[in-house]
């Protein structure tokens, strides 16, 4: 069988165990959220119990209580470059995360040379898909922050 | 075994193919635009001929291979296979198809050169010749059927190409009427042949003549006892409307507004004829059911006779050939219902079928030749007269088809029609009698015909200016003049040729019904003689008998009654239904149903908000509903 | 079974991949050409995928299966796609911006619809319905400056994001209860345990996900709007290529992973059919623009596909396909008129095709063809489509279904013929003849051709199709 061997094969092996293991698993997730939820909370407390109480001039509810003084409203516009550029950083760092279990798994699977060669070529595959999404971006000015040279400039 | 399938194609070809060039190549173009006259006007009829020639040849041939007897032929593919139903495309080749299409194709061929002499300075010329080259292939195709599906197609398309030639003159409007009618008067026979059909398979579990005949063969049992009685007279209603017996004979003489050379060939020789083939070619099956030959026997005896004495009133020429025709087929049906299977089969019918083929074609001939004369403006015998002296070989051959058909001894009729007298004197005396007075009859309105319209002074003033006509037309009538003397004698062998290798059985009843059958000749010819040879103006019937004289005019009101019929009955059933439709059909059904529609449709509406919260809460809604009813189950 | 059994997937994708390229590095400003490559690639594959076949089996751990039934279904999206290519190469000129990447658009969206035909396991039925769903979400708002394309994409995102978050809930219920994501080992779990309690609320919320795809009711919801305002080129996709999508995947998960619960789902499915034949065709009756009232049709034929599902035997998942066979051809004969007539009056309203047989009788004699092919009137495709159906419903003397369904078939006979009547029998608004270019007049008879040749000589496809069905329903 040349059949595709997949990383989770192995996680599907251990799943079915018993339940209590099963979601013993999630034990450190727990602990993180109880974490998250008593940090936010402590500061907010320790913020309350600790900070200075009584009068509060106008002074106090402004950004910055130093430096500039902030001119307009926060909620402003601003370029959609911004948006394309966030959405591509979050594009490519998904799938940059991929390469993390393959390469985990990379090396035990490369003992026999056949699996090692598969999960190579597929590995290539998906960055070269990658790479083509990268190379349309490129192409079409998506990583331009200045317009581009060749299109005409708009009429001032 | 010589397997002579080709040769099938090529008879059947022949025709087929002179219609398309026809259609095709005989037009103004700017292809051969020096030409253009000469195909306009004469090249369909050389085509046609040049073809039907062909045709001719192979059919003599195939009637050679024939009497060769080894010859056999193939079916060539599956027509339709669905379920039980299974048709081939196969043929019938034996002694009775190969004679039929002989008499096809010389009749035919005949008639195909009088025509370019007949429809000389027509316009549509060619379209005369395509739909008679396309009449003779379907008809071809009809002799040469080998199962009812296939017979049935052909028999539908003798029909549309009989409707389309009465209908030739488009533009008067009897013609069209007549058409219709014809056509019409068909499907009410051909209804019941394809029911006849449908009921032959239900019984046998074919369409095929070998199997049907073999099957009967073979479960004698099954097949007894009336089974068949039904099927055998409904595939009789397809020979009704055809060959025109009661009650669908109306349409025959009204068909007569085709161009006439139409009216010879395929109403009066070959296409009515059809129906008497088609009896025959399934002979096996009437014959297995007494009760349906003696509908059949006594519905040609009762056609016989009534047409013969409509004819003695007739004042048009076509129409008292007409009348003969429906009268001499009258006398074929009778025949094959009085048939005795073991003796002669059905040869009589047959052999009156041939014989009537070459004398009723060449009466039809010699009166179309008359109507040349008159410039195609007169057909009212009592208009003519006197015609003797200008028209001498036209008179001569019209009186050798009067004689031919009258059954004059010596002559093709005689001996044909003695046949049929003979067998019915033999298996039915009521029937004889009533033969014998509708021979004498004929004799009385063929004479009529031939004194008032041939002999005496002319009546007219056009009737004293005709003149012969061109060899074209009399060449035509000569020979058919000739095969209508010769064609009964032994030696022609029709009858020989028909019962094959079983050999001819002499009539026993011979001396007696020739005396009684001559006297009956001999009494018509003397009433003939006594009102008519005087040279009358008018008709004396009419003076001296004129409620005989209507009741004949009138037809014994046939159409007057059909028209009543369709008008009280057809009209009130009409009536009724269009009431139906207009309060129950359109006003609750489809104004109903269509208001019903609506306004759901327009209740449906109404969720469609365009809301996408709407279609989120429906959509989330939907699906607490599906899983309610899928809990609940 | 390895790569090689996904290589007519791989061939679309890397032609999408291709199209896109060129649509970056060309300089040229009229991008139709990328039209033609697409159509042509697409073709290319198609006959590969008829000379050389495929590797057929189940494979990748059994999520992916290649049978008769994903090669009709992949065949049938790749004669889709090709028609959709050359409809939008004829619509491009509405298009403002982006045309090579709307055909790679439409090439990735055709992968996605070959990815269903061979689903096999939960995870892979949802990522393949998602490449095919988001591909749609950009098709569908294409068109950017204008508001109904605007207002389409984003009920379809917002509805379709609904209904795959139920899809996803519903495979997290069966995986909670099973313990796997496969089509066996949820009918293995169904065979042992039934069907009850959560498993079953998956099942359900799973179908539900595909009901919307397929566009039943009550999950249909969507359509009209959607319909009405997308591109046509991409409104004939999403009535073609994605509702087959829906129904192969519908009929791998029934017959795969569901199979045990047969009683609950014909159940199930016929009172679905019943409601969606109904509904489709009454609220498609006061329609007055005409991509509206195709999405209704589109409703409603997704009524009678359902019905031959829910007569589940092999003839009928057999007159299924054939009927998705013939759908897909009338309606894009359909559609492809839209197209001619949007360039040419700039609106789809039915009142423009007043008279459209005198403007052009071509696009009029399209329209009739397939209106009447969609209405089911022999001897048309969509005819022998119905006729297939109902016998399969009637042989399983389900009456009162088939009683509804030709309930559906007389209503239907009235807004189409309706159109009919208009282009035939009314004044038009203007007299100026339409032109149609050469491609699209070239599809047209092609179109029209396919629809009358398949209602004539049914053999051969439905022999295809009902070899595919017997292998699925076996």
């Amino acid at each position: 069988m040349t059949d595709f061997p997949l990383a989770f094969d192995a996680a599907r092996s251990y799943r079915r165990v018993n339940v209590s293991a099963e979601l013993s698993q999630y034990i450190p997730v727990g602990l993180l959220i109880l974490i998250a939820i008593a940090f936010a909370a402590g500061m907010l407390l320790a913020s309350t119990a600790l900070g200075q109480k009584g009068r509060r001039p106008a002074v106090k509810d402004t950004p910055y209580e130093c430096g500039m003084i902030p001119v307009g409203d926060a909620h402003m516009r601003f370029p959609v470059k911004f948006h394309i550029v966030a959405t591509l950083f979050i594009l490519f760092d998904i799938e940059v995360v991929f390469l993390y279990p393959w390469a985990v798994v990379f090396k035990p699977l490369l003992k026999d040379p056949q699996t090692g060669m598969t999960i190579f070529t597929s590995m290539l595959t998906f960055l070269g898909i990658l790479f083509v999404g990268y190379v349309y971006c490129w192409k079409k000015g998506a990583l331009d922050w200045a317009p581009r040279r060749e299109t005409p400039q708009p009429p001032a | 075994m010589d397997d002579v399938t080709g040769l099938l194609w090529r008879i059947l070809a022949g025709p087929l193919c002179a219609a398309v060039v026809i259609v095709l190549i005989c037009r103004r173009s700017p292809f051969y635009a020096d030409f253009s006259p000469v195909m306009e006007r004469s090249a369909g009829a050389v085509i046609a001929i040049a073809f039907l020639l062909g045709s001719t040849w192979f059919a003599w041939m195939a009637l050679d291979a024939v009497k060769t007897g080894n010859v056999t032929t193939s079916p060539t593919y599956r027509f339709i296979d669905v379920g039980d139903l299974e048709v081939n495309v196969n043929w019938s080749l034996d002694r009775l198809s190969v004679m039929m299409a002989m008499i096809v194709c010389v009749v035919s061929l005949c008639i195909f050169v009088y025509s370019v002499g007949y429809m000389h300075g027509d316009p549509g010329i060619n379209r005369f010749f395509a739909k008679l080259s396309f009449f003779v292939f379907s008809m071809l195709g009809i002799v040469f059927s080998g199962n009812l599906v296939m017979m049935f197609v052909f028999w539908e398309l003798v029909g549309v190409s009989s409707y389309l030639l009465i209908g030739y003159w488009y533009q008067r409007p009897a013609a069209a009427e007549a058409g219709k009618k014809a056509f019409i008067v068909n499907r009410i026979g051909d209804f019941g042949f394809l029911l006849g059909i449908l009921l032959v398979w239900n019984v046998t579990g074919s369409v095929d003549f070998t199997d049907i005949r073999n099957y009967l063969k073979a479960h004698p049992a099954e097949v007894s006892g009336g089974v068949l009685t039904i099927p055998a007279l409904l595939i009789f209603c397809g020979a009704v409307g055809k060959s025109a017996q009661l009650p669908l004979h109306v349409w025959l003489p009204d068909a007569m507004e085709g161009p006439t050379p139409v009216s010879a060939l395929i109403h009066a020789a070959t296409m009515v004829a059809a129906g008497v083939y088609m009896l025959c070619r399934v002979s096996f099956l009437v014959f297995a059911s007494p009760a349906a030959m003696d509908v059949i026997a006594w519905i040609g005896g009762l056609t016989a006779l009534l047409s013969a004495v409509i004819a003695c009133q007739q004042n048009d020429i076509k129409r008292i050939l007409a009348y003969s025709t429906l009268s001499q087929l009258g006398y074929m049906v009778m025949a094959v219902g009085l048939s005795v299977p073991q003796v002669n089969g059905y040869m009589p019918a047959m052999f009156h079928l041939s014989t009537h083929a070459f004398f009723k074609s060449l009466l039809f001939l010699s009166a179309g030749s008359v109507i040349i004369a008159f410039h195609h403006a007169e057909q009212d015998i009592w208009k003519m007269g006197g015609l003797w002296k200008k028209m001498p070989i036209t008179t001569a051959c019209f009186t050798v088809g009067l004689l031919a058909l009258t059954g004059f001894p010596g002559l093709s009729g005689f001996f044909s029609k003695e046949t049929i007298l003979g067998l019915a004197r033999e298996r039915n005396e009521d029937l004889f009698t009533l033969a014998t007075v509708t021979a004498g009859f004929t004799s009385f309105y063929m004479f009529r015909a031939l004194f008032v319209a041939f002999l005496g002074q002319p009546r007219s003033e056009a009737a004293g200016k005709v003149k012969e006509s061109p060899w074209v037309v009399l060449g035509p009538l000569v020979a058919l003049a000739i095969l209508s003397v010769i064609g009964g004698y032994t030696w022609m062998g029709i009858p020989g040729w028909l019962v094959g290798d079983k050999g001819l059985s002499e009539a026993p009843a011979g001396t007696n019904v020739l005396l009684l059958a001559m006297l009956a000749f001999v009494m018509g010819l003397a009433l003939a003689v006594v009102f008519y040879l005087c040279g009358p103006a008018e008709d004396p019937v009419k003076t001296k008998f004129p409620f005989l004289h209507r009741i004949l005019w009138n037809k014994f009101g046939f159409d007057e009654f059909y028209l009543a019929l369709v008008k009280y009955v057809q009209g009130g059933l009409a009536a009724l239904c269009e009431l139906v439709d207009r309060w129950v059909i359109a006003g609750a059904g489809v104004r109903g149903t269509a208001g019903v529609a609506q306004t759901l449709g327009k209740m449906l509406q109404l969720f469609q908000t365009g809301g996408l919260q709407t279609y989120a809460f429906l959509f989330a809604a939907g699906l607490v509903i599906i899983l309610y009813y899928v809990v609940t189950q | 079974m390895n790569l090689s059994s996904l290589k007519l997937e791989m061939a679309t994708a890397g032609l999408g991949m291709l199209v896109l390229m060129l649509g970056a590095f060309t300089r040229r400003d009229d991008k139709r050409f990328l039209g033609a490559i697409s159509a042509i690639g697409l073709t290319a594959i198609l006959a590969w995928s008829v000379c050389c076949g495929a590797v057929m089996g189940v494979g990748f751990d059994g999520m992916w299966v290649n049978d008769a039934m994903a090669l009709f279904f992949k065949r049938l999206f790749l004669i889709a796609t090709i028609l959709v290519t050359v409809m939008s190469a004829g619509f491009a000129g509405k298009i403002e911006s982006g045309v090579g990447e709307f055909f790679a658009l439409i090439l990735f969206a055709c992968t996605g619809m070959m990815l269903t035909a061979s689903v096999n396991d939960f995870v892979m039925l949802f990522v393949s319905l998602e490449t095919v769903t988001i591909t749609f979400y950009i098709l569908t708002s294409y068109l950017r400056r204008q508001v109904p394309s605007l207002e389409a994409g984003v009920k379809y995102l917002i509805l379709g994001a609904l209904s795959s978050a139920f899809l996803v809930y519903g495979i997290t219920f069966i995986y909670g209860a099973t313990g796997g994501t496969s089509f066996s080992g949820l009918a293995e779990f169904l065979k042992v345990n039934g069907a009850g309690g959560l498993v079953l609320l998956g099942v359900m919320l799973v179908l539900a996900g595909l009901g919307f795809k397929v566009a039943s009711v009550p999950f249909h919801i969507w359509v009209p709007d959607v319909y009405q305002g997308a591109p046509t080129p991409v409104t004939a996709f999403l009535a073609v290529g994605s509702k087959a999508a829906g129904f192969a995947l519908l009929l791998r998960l029934l017959y795969g992973g569901l199979l045990p619960m047969k009683a609950t789902w014909v159940a199930l499915i016929a009172v679905l059919a019943a409601l969606t034949i109904l509904y489709g065709n009454l609220a498609a009756i006061p329609q007055k623009n005409i991509k509206r009232l195709l999405g209704y049709s589109s409703i409603s034929h997704a009524g009678f596909l359902l019905l031959g599902v829910a007569a589940a035997t092999a003839f009928g998942t057999g007159a299924a396909l054939f009927y998705l066979f013939a759908y897909v051809f009338t309606n894009l004969g359909a559609f492809l008129v839209i197209v001619c007539m949007a360039n040419a009056t700039a609106d789809d309203e039915i009142a423009s095709y007043a008279g459209l047989a005198r403007r052009s009788p071509l696009l009029a004699a399209a329209m009739t063809v397939a209106l009447v092919s969609l209405a089911g009137v022999p001897p048309m495709a969509g005819f022998f489509a119905k006729f297939l159906i109902f016998s399969a419903v009637i042989g399983q003397q389900l009456w009162w279904l088939a009683a509804v369904g030709a309930v559906g078939v007389v209503a239907s006979l009235y807004y189409y013929l309706g159109v009919v009547k208009a282009m035939y029998w009314q004044e038009p608004r203007q007299e100026a003849a339409i032109a149609v270019g050469l491609t699209m007049k070239v599809a047209l008879w092609f179109v029209m051709a396919a629809t009358l040749a398949i209602g004539v000589f049914q053999g051969p496809v439905v022999e295809w199709a009902f070899e595919a069905a017997r292998e699925l329903v076996k």
